[in-house]
């Protein structure tokens, strides 16, 4: 049979798989609940093995795992039962996903990305409590556990006070600073206030603010002592642990509350030191502290997993009984029993004699005789001696064999050594120095990826929201500005095409010409009529007619000249006024630049002088018969009345006389001239019409040119907002996709 | 008068200038003294020898209040926007109830007549004479 894990170190997403499926079938619930619990393969791997083999009745298997890291692998190597085939991911590699999932969230601090900013809000307290360098490790522990012991027994100086009675007043944080030569103090408020500061401390320092803790005014202060702690190395992280008041104190129910409001507000603890009392198991108060820590913290169940119980006071006199030891293996049994019923099923436990591990790392005064005498007491009862076998607490601590083997060579070597491995606090350091190096920073970035995870996803669906509501704003900017631009584009060719209309229809004064033309043809007209009624004139009366006629003809040519002209000129001012107000009732517009020349000289001296022609070449003697008056007397009157026939009489006579034929003077001359005339109003009055047409051209082209421009600096800026709408769409639509490109080649991890 | 005599119509006629030819042609209503008969034969040469022909008639406004000359120099006028038959017969009719009848008498300064001079110098001769002829007869 062979089953096939395929791991992520990363994300700790596990598959799988089997050929034979009835196993897979009997495993699915255990496959499952390792698929939910998003696990670290140390953490169930064990368990999966044995529940292999259970199905399996204990055949050996095939095993091959894909995907874990070296520290993984090792611990596997560990595990015996199965055909092993591992394919391990570099430490390298590993740490170039850590770098990815670094830069993201760098990134996503750092952005000013609105989208960013606002999904990372909800993100931003868990990725700083995870990214923290700072890794706070509580002790927990019912009275009289020997919290205190152990705690010095881990910095290896006799710095908190340890009486079998409730002694932390308050939280006190031990910060593992080995650049220090000594332990310094800093009591400081909560407020982060510091109030007191000693820069090397011993036992007084802590137990006179301890014992202040418990006066008004200094509840709620914190000792803080940090210093260097022999055989643990924290890998650069800054490990604290944290001693909170014992909470079953029934002294003070704030330390109570103090305690489990701790685990409640850093629910990411990596691990919790629970302190047990070997020789006291299952006590009520451990049970009610117990319940408490589980349902503090309840939410994340997987902490129950962290929780690292010390068993300590294994040196007592349960199993140091000389008649009838229990084996430590027995009293483990019992506490694991015992866990259960808090639904912690593999506990982490060390047993531990914190009394011994202090002890041995104390600079004993010869004074100390009891000290010493103790010290000596552990070393022979504890190590194994002669034919002893000590009380094998390395052999039933929760560490992997190879740890076990590696401490047991070190207890081989100096009775410092030996003290820290048979006393099990070697084997506490190591799982804490451990769970540093190879868990807490592969936890670590497994909450930072789960965190980073959720927020890029977050950020991803509001990049598709968002990019789905640019597409829609673009797209209803450019049908409204599209909407204006037709509308606008629509407007301005109606008004080129209804312009010429519009000028068309503005009135043109022209009667001033038909006026003078009517003047001139009706003085034609009466000199015609009168010219034609006689074709014969005498040479005066002629002369006077044609004066009078050529001093009319006169006088209308320097009207025309004069008059005509200037209403001409008056007309086309008025017409241009006309043109401005339409222009500027149509849409404003500058029209300042139509202007007139005018009329030409041309048209001013389009009346030729008059030629008055030679009379004398239309001069006939004509023999007209005269009326004359003649006296009686000389007309034969006196026949009948003789000398007294006086009075006067008609006598009709027979002359020759100078004329004029005026008729045909008439035509050669003056009517041309009158014709002259009324063709020059002809004239004047085309050319006042192909100067209104000018004008009108004029001011057309120059609207619809500026209509044109119009519609093109419309049509320019319409594309331009267009494209500018476009060009920031597609800017803020890059910006999206890279920030989504990044996101998904975490996701990708 | 025969239409003939206006030699200006002729060489309108015959150079084709429809334009002087119109003008001249209401000249010589005048010239004609309203000769229907004259006018016909000239505008049938007219039509015969160019490209003379009359307008489509059609009405222009003119104010009836008008006086008769005020009436026909309006229309002649008109006539240039509209060469119809029918305003022609209607300057002709104007000519012949107004233009026909009105008389010019031509205001001649009292210095320059001719014709008392040579009354009051014939009355003078003749009183000369008839002094001469008494005083033989009485000799």
């Amino acid at each position: 049979m062979k089953i096939v894990i395929e791991y992520n170190p990363i994300s700790f997403k596990t598959e799988i798989s089997s050929d034979n499926q009835d196993v897979l079938n009997e495993l699915e619930q255990t496959i499952q609940d390792i698929k939910q619990s998003g696990k670290r393969i140390t953490s169930w791997f064990e368990n999966f093995i044995t529940r292999v083999k259970e199905e399996t009745n204990q055949e050996v298997f095939h095993l091959e795992v894909k995907g874990c890291d070296e520290y993984e692998a090792k611990y596997i190597r560990e595990i015996n039962g199965f055909d092993l085939l591992i394919e391990t991911i570099s430490n390298q590699k590993i740490e170039e996903k850590y770098k990815l999932i670094d830069s993201f969230i760098e990134f996503a601090k750092s952005s000013d990305n609105s989208i960013i900013k606002n999904a990372i809000k909800g993100h931003l307290k868990n990725f700083e409590s995870f990214i923290s360098a700072n890794v706070e490790v509580p002790v927990i522990a019912t009275m009289s556990s020997g919290k205190s012991t152990l705690l010095n027994a881990l910095i290896g100086q006799n710095l908190l006070p340890a009486k079998n009675k409730a002694t932390t007043a308050t939280t006190c944080e031990i910060k593992i600073n080995n650049s220090l030569k000594n332990f310094r103090g800093v009591i400081y408020k909560r407020s982060k206030k510091e109030i007191a500061v000693e820069e090397e401390i011993d036992g007084k320092f802590i137990r006179e603010w301890n014992g202040k803790a418990n006066e008004e005014g200094y509840e709620d202060i914190v000792i803080l002592i940090e210093g260097p702690v022999k055989n643990l190395n924290t890998h650069k992280i800054q490990l604290s642990l944290i001693d909170t008041p014992g909470p079953n104190n029934s002294q003070n129910e704030n330390h109570k509350e103090s305690t489990f409001n701790y685990l409640k507000d850093n629910q990411n603890l990596p691990i919790i030191l629970y302190i047990l009392n070997a020789q006291q198991i299952a006590t009520q108060d451990d049970e009610e502290t117990l319940l408490e820590i589980k349902k503090a913290i309840e939410d994340n169940k997987e902490n129950l997993d962290r929780i690292i119980f010390i068993l300590n006071r294994i040196d007592g006199n349960k199993v140091f009984d000389k008649e009838d030891p229990e084996p430590v293996e027995e009293t483990i049994r019992d506490v694991k029993e015992y866990l259960k019923k808090f639904e912690i099923n593999s506990p982490k436990i060390f047993p531990i004699s914190a009394e011994y591990a202090k002890l041995s790392q104390l600079e004993l005064d010869s004074d100390d005789e009891d000290s010493i005498r103790r010290l000596e007491d552990f070393r022979r009862r504890m190590s194994p001696n002669g034919n002893r076998e000590g009380f094998k607490l390395l052999d039933n601590s929760s560490l992997i064999e190879s740890q076990k083997r590696l401490l047991a060579d070190i207890g081989k070597g100096t009775q410092l050594n030996a003290d820290l491995v048979y006393s099990g606090l070697a084997a506490l350091k190591l799982y804490i120095e451990d769970y540093i190096a190879n868990h807490h920073l592969r936890i670590q970035y497994n909450k930072l990826y789960k965190e980073s995870h959720t927020c890029s996803r977050e950020i991803l669906d509001s990049i598709i929201f968002n990019e789905s509501n640019l597409k829609r704003d673009s797209k209803d900017e450019i049908r409204k500005k599209s909407a204006e631009f037709v509308s606008k584009k629509h407007g301005l060719k109606v008004l080129e095409d209804t312009l010429s209309k519009k000028v068309l229809k503005l009135e043109i004064n022209r009667k001033f010409f038909t006026d003078e033309s009517f003047t001139i043809q009706k003085k034609k007209i009466e000199a015609n009529s009168k010219i034609n009624q006689e074709k014969y004139l005498s040479k005066e009366i002629a002369q006077n007619v044609i004066n009078e006629l050529f001093s009319f003809i006169k006088n209308a040519k320097l009207s025309l000249k004069t008059t005509l002209i200037s209403k001409m000129k008056g007309e086309v001012v008025d017409r241009i006024e006309k043109l401005k107000m339409l222009a500027s009732s149509l849409f404003d517009m500058k029209t300042n630049n139509i202007e007139t020349n005018y009329f030409s000289s041309l048209m001013v001296n389009n009346i030729s002088s008059i030629n008055i022609g030679d009379l004398e070449q239309y001069a006939v003697s004509i023999e007209v018969e005269k009326k004359i008056i003649v006296p009686k007397t000389f007309l034969g009157a006196e026949t009948f009345f003789g000398i007294f026939a006086f009075g006067e009489k008609e006598v009709y006579i027979k002359i020759n006389e100078d004329c004029i034929d005026i008729k045909e003077y008439y035509t050669n001359y003056i009517q041309p001239l009158f014709m002259e005339l009324l063709d020059s109003i002809t004239s004047f009055e085309q050319i006042f019409n192909d100067e209104i047409k000018k004008q009108d051209k004029y001011f057309i082209d120059k609207v619809n040119s500026d209509i044109r421009n119009s519609s093109k600096i419309i049509e320019m800026s319409f594309n331009k907002a267009i494209s500018l709408s476009q060009s920031e769409r597609d800017i803020k639509l890059n910006e999206l996709k890279l920030l989504s490109n990044n996101l998904k080649k975490i996701n990708l991890i | 008068m025969k239409y003939t005599d206006n030699i200006h119509l002729i060489n309108y006629i015959e150079s084709d200038n429809i334009f002087r030819f119109k003008e001249e042609l209401l000249n010589s209503i005048f010239f004609l003294k309203g000769n229907r008969e004259e006018l016909d034969k000239v505008i049938e040469l007219a039509v015969r020898k160019s490209s003379f022909r009359f307008d489509i008639h059609q009405e222009i406004d003119l104010n009836q209040n008008l006086s008769f000359e005020d009436k026909y120099a309006q229309e002649t006028l008109n006539m240039k926007e509209n060469f119809s038959k029918e305003r022609l017969n209607y300057l002709l009719e104007i000519y012949d109830t107004y233009y026909s009848k009105k008389e010019y008498s031509y205001d001649i300064p009292e210095s320059t007549k001719k014709s008392s001079n040579v009354v009051v110098a014939v009355v003078v001769v003749g009183i000369a004479v008839a002094s001469l002829i008494l005083y033989k007869i009485l000799n």
